[in-house]
């Protein structure tokens, strides 16, 4: 049957004829075309059961029926999968990655403990049977590979698994963690638990602050714009940046690299002392490697030997394998390497892929160059602004020539408001000097030691000048000080008190310091140092009153280390005067038994001094009798000679020692300064105290 | 079309961000061809006789004003001129950054009184509309800011927080020896 229809439109007519649809041929019975999916299973089963684990793999792969049928991981022997995966692992897409034998993927170097990827079980061994013993750290965790709490190093890090909680801790963690008892019905979940958290512990983390939550583009591109050396400092900031930044890869800078690893190399015996030997740079990766990490004969490369590459051409493992290996090579990389030559007019190393005037060694000498002359010019005009001050001010027109004062205003405008430290004067200092010997007139420039040598003396004389005129003002003070303690012409009934005098010295310098034996010490020294300085005596008597002033003291002072009892010090005060009398009184005895008893001087020991001894040999010096002086009037009279000649006053009532008076004092002092023992103890109990006593006639001779 | 010509932009509305208010701002029309996107919307637009183009991704009031700023700074004098700025660069080629810019930077962007964030919303902003040589100038801030500096003064400058543990940072800092 056919059916005909015809469409008439307006314009034209055209006319389409339907014909029925061709008939059908009759299928013929024929059998069906076999071919290996339409196999039996059991058929494909045996089939495979003589392939290796690579062949079933492949096979499973070519349609949607043995995909669904084949499992080469179920099907093939562990032996074959085995050695798959050992070849698989020098695949080009798993050069940086390991398999682990138990869960069989191939992973980062961050899930694997430092043994289970170096040495036996590395991925370069021959002996396989160590190899595929390999296991992540997951696995690891879950199968309680290691020892309970046993330390495990990932990294350099160190880990400690815990078999009940299924979970690697880590050393701060370890001192608080609370275990679960062991629990079979638990354990399966806790160790899924404990896999999770080793896995969400090795995940990438969260980012948190702005710069991570940009896109990676736009991180990218900060990258590249920053140098080398930031970029490994950037990577060690947090975990983010530390598992994406790869400042090797990053950084487009092939100079920035170079330059960088040629500024540690620089300094490498400075910040390794001592591992000189046992550190070298790779200029694949840029970084600075130890022994370690190269092969022997690349290790002893030297960095001249490259033919045209500045630095060297040393490479670590990884770049070598990267550059050299016939599988595993990085073409593109090779070429990268290839293309980084010396620059013939720096002689840095740039990338010949880069038009030579953007040579960025080139560009920082041009930039370094133009700083410098930068700094010369302005140092120049400085010069030249200073140099019309220096002629103005040495000017012979000009009056009132202010040295001093323009050398303060250069002090002020070096410090600028810094701390006044003794760093800083000495900087201050030396920048004065310099300028001074650059910039001050000389007659001509031959003259190296001229005027600005002169000038340079000036100030340090003038600074001097300044100390000796301080030291002068206050030893003044000092002088009117003493010159009133040991005046004669105190008003009488006023006690000269020399005791009081250095107490009062020495509350003053103790005041504010903790009284300890190191504060004492120095107290005594400046003390001593002052007195010899400062006491009255002739120009040419070096160890005069002085000295004698020292050791005066420092009898006083063993007087009161010798009593001890502070109540037996008041009461030997309050009772000053009985007490001198009844000792006067002994010495009187002691004296008389003396003489009384030659055998005493003839048994060799010296008799002990006394007073009247002293007084007796000051008076025959003095060439005054006292002997015959018998009543009060007269000893007041004699005592008052003999303490005007110690004290160096003449019976004119001229001031100034006498001679009588300065050899006394001569013999007191050659005593004590030769130790001469016999002299020594002979005048060793004359105080100042004394002579005054006896001066004011209060003790008996 | 003359050279004084306007156009206005419309910042994104969020009303849950007060400083995302959708504010309006009137530009000079090659100021802001400077812009790939709003070149490729203004043009749009013309045909379309929309007298405000809108922005899709909310950049705060005060980002965008300053961008403006930025970009009536660098107005460039004719449209052939503008052709030239937004040829096509190479990559990692530095921009010469003026001393305007530089006082730009310093006193508005990172300055005192500015965001924390503020740089880096810049350069953000900057990626999305597609202004070459403001991204290239905020990236060269960000990249000088890191020069010569030591993990944590990086940290402190960027606010990055450390999220190793001691013994990690130990092992990285054993890592990173002969950096330093």
């Amino acid at each position: 049957m056919s059916t005909t229809a015809t469409i008439t439109s307006t314009v034209t007519t055209t006319t389409f004829t339907i014909s029925p649809p061709p008939p059908q041929p009759v299928p013929v019975k024929t059998a069906p075309k076999l071919t290996l999916p339409s196999l039996p299973i059991d058929v494909l089963f045996a089939l495979s059961s003589h392939m290796d684990y690579a062949s079933i793999m492949y096979l499973s792969q070519t349609c949607r029926s043995l995909y669904s049928t084949l499992n080469a991981d179920k099907l093939a022997s562990l032996s074959s999968r085995q050695e798959f995966y050992q070849k698989a692992e020098h695949f080009p897409q798993h050069a940086h990655e390991y398999v682990c034998f138990t869960c069989w993927k191939f992973l980062p170097v961050t899930y694997f403990g430092d043994t289970q990827r170096t040495k036996r079980q590395g991925k370069f061994t021959k002996r396989e049977k160590f190899r595929q013993r390999r296991v992540c750290f997951p696995c690891a965790a879950v199968n309680r590979k290691y020892q309970h709490m046993m330390p495990v190093r990932k990294l350099g890090v160190k880990y400690y698994p815990c078999h009940p909680c299924g979970i690697f801790l880590l050393e701060n963690e370890k001192e608080g963690h609370k275990c679960y008892p062991r629990d079979d019905s638990v354990s399966l979940s806790r160790t899924s638990e404990g896999k999770d958290s080793v896995e969400n512990f090795l995940l990438p983390p969260k980012k948190e602050s702005p710069f991570e939550r940009l896109p990676l583009d736009l991180q990218k591109k900060i990258f590249g714009y920053s140098q080398y050396g930031d970029l490994l400092k950037l990577k060690q900031t947090s975990r983010y940046f530390h598992q994406n930044l790869n400042p090797g890869r990053d950084c487009p800078s092939i100079f920035s690299k170079w330059n960088f690893l040629q500024e540690v190399s620089k300094d490498k015996n400075r910040r390794r002392p001592g591992h000189y030997e046992t550190y070298k740079s790779c200029h694949g990766c840029f970084r600075v490697l130890g022994s370690g990490m190269f092969y022997y004969h690349q290790w002893w490369l030297s960095d001249e030997d490259a033919r045209d590459r500045p630095g060297g051409s040393r490479k670590c493992y990884d770049c070598f394998r990267d550059l050299h290996h016939p599988l595993l090579k990085d073409k593109e990389r090779l070429e990268r390497f290839n293309r980084g030559k010396a620059c013939q007019w720096c002689d840095c190393l740039r990338d010949t892929a880069e038009r030579e005037e953007d040579c960025e060694g080139c560009v920082v000498h041009k930039v370094k160059s133009e700083g410098r002359k930068r700094v010369r010019d302005a140092r120049q005009a400085q010069r030249a602004e200073t140099e019309v001050e220096i002629y103005i001010l040495w000017s012979p027109d000009e009056e009132n020539t202010d040295i001093a004062g323009w050398f303060g205003e250069v002090e002020t405008e070096v410090l600028g408001g810094m701390e006044l430290t003794a760093r800083v004067e000495d900087k201050v200092k030396r920048v004065r000097r310099r300028n001074l010997w650059e910039w001050a007139p000389r007659p001509s420039v031959e003259d190296k030691e001229g005027v600005g040598e002169v000038l340079d003396g000036m100030f340090f004389r003038m600074e001097q000048e300044k100390v000796r005129e301080a030291r002068l003002a206050e030893r003044a003070v000092v002088q009117e000080e003493i010159d009133s303690l040991l005046s004669p012409s105190g008003e009488e009934g006023e006690e000269n008190d020399f005791a009081a005098w250095f107490r009062g010295v020495e509350e003053e310098v103790v005041t504010e310091w903790e009284e300890t034996g190191q504060v004492q010490t120095k107290v005594k020294w400046s003390r001593a140092q002052k007195m010899w300085e400062w006491s009255p005596r002739r120009e040419d008597d070096d160890g005069g009153i002085g000295l004698c002033l020292e050791n005066l003291w420092f009898r006083m002072e063993q007087e009161v280390d010798d009593s001890l009892e502070e109540e037996a010090m008041l009461a030997l005060l309050v009772d000053e005067g009985a007490e001198e009398v009844s000792a006067n009184a002994e010495r009187k005895d002691q004296s008389v038994s003396v003489e009384e008893t030659p055998a005493a001087v003839a048994d060799g020991v010296p008799a002990e001094p006394t007073v009247k001894d002293s007084v007796e040999v000051l008076a025959q010096a003095t060439s005054i009798d006292v002997a015959m002086a018998t009543a009060d009037e007269d000893k007041e009279r004699v005592a008052e000679a003999i303490l005007a000649e110690a004290l160096g006053a003449d019976n004119d009532g001229e001031a100034g020692p006498s001679v009588v008076g300065q050899q006394s004092m001569q013999a007191v002092v050659n005593a004590e300064y030769w130790n001469s023992q016999a002299e020594a103890e002979l005048f060793k109990n004359i105080t100042t105290d004394d002579l005054l006593r006896v001066g004011m006639g209060t003790l008996e001779v | 079309m003359t050279s004084n010509a306007t156009i206005q932009i419309q910042n994104k509305l969020n009303e849950k961000n007060e400083s995302v208010s959708g504010k309006i701002f009137t530009i000079n029309r090659l100021a802001a061809m400077q812009s790939g996107v709003i070149r490729v919307m203004a043009q749009c637009c013309e045909l379309d006789e929309i007298k405000v183009i809108p922005l899709h991704v909310a950049i705060p009031d005060h980002t965008l004003g300053l961008i403006v700023e930025w970009l009536d700074h660098h107005k460039p004098a004719t449209d052939s001129e503008l052709a030239e700025d937004t040829q096509s660069s190479d990559s990692y080629k530095r921009v010469e950054m003026t001393e305007w810019d530089q006082k730009f930077f310093d006193d508005k962007v990172t300055g005192a009184g500015s965001n924390d964030e503020g740089l880096l919303r810049i350069i953000f902003a900057a990626n999305y509309l597609g202004i070459e040589n403001l991204l290239d100038m905020g990236v060269q801030v960000v990249a000088n800011m890191l020069k010569g500096k030591s993990a944590e003064e990086i940290r402190y400058i960027l606010k990055i927080q450390n999220d190793f543990t001691p013994e990690e940072e130990e092992a990285i800092r054993a890592e990173n020896n002969w950096t330093e």
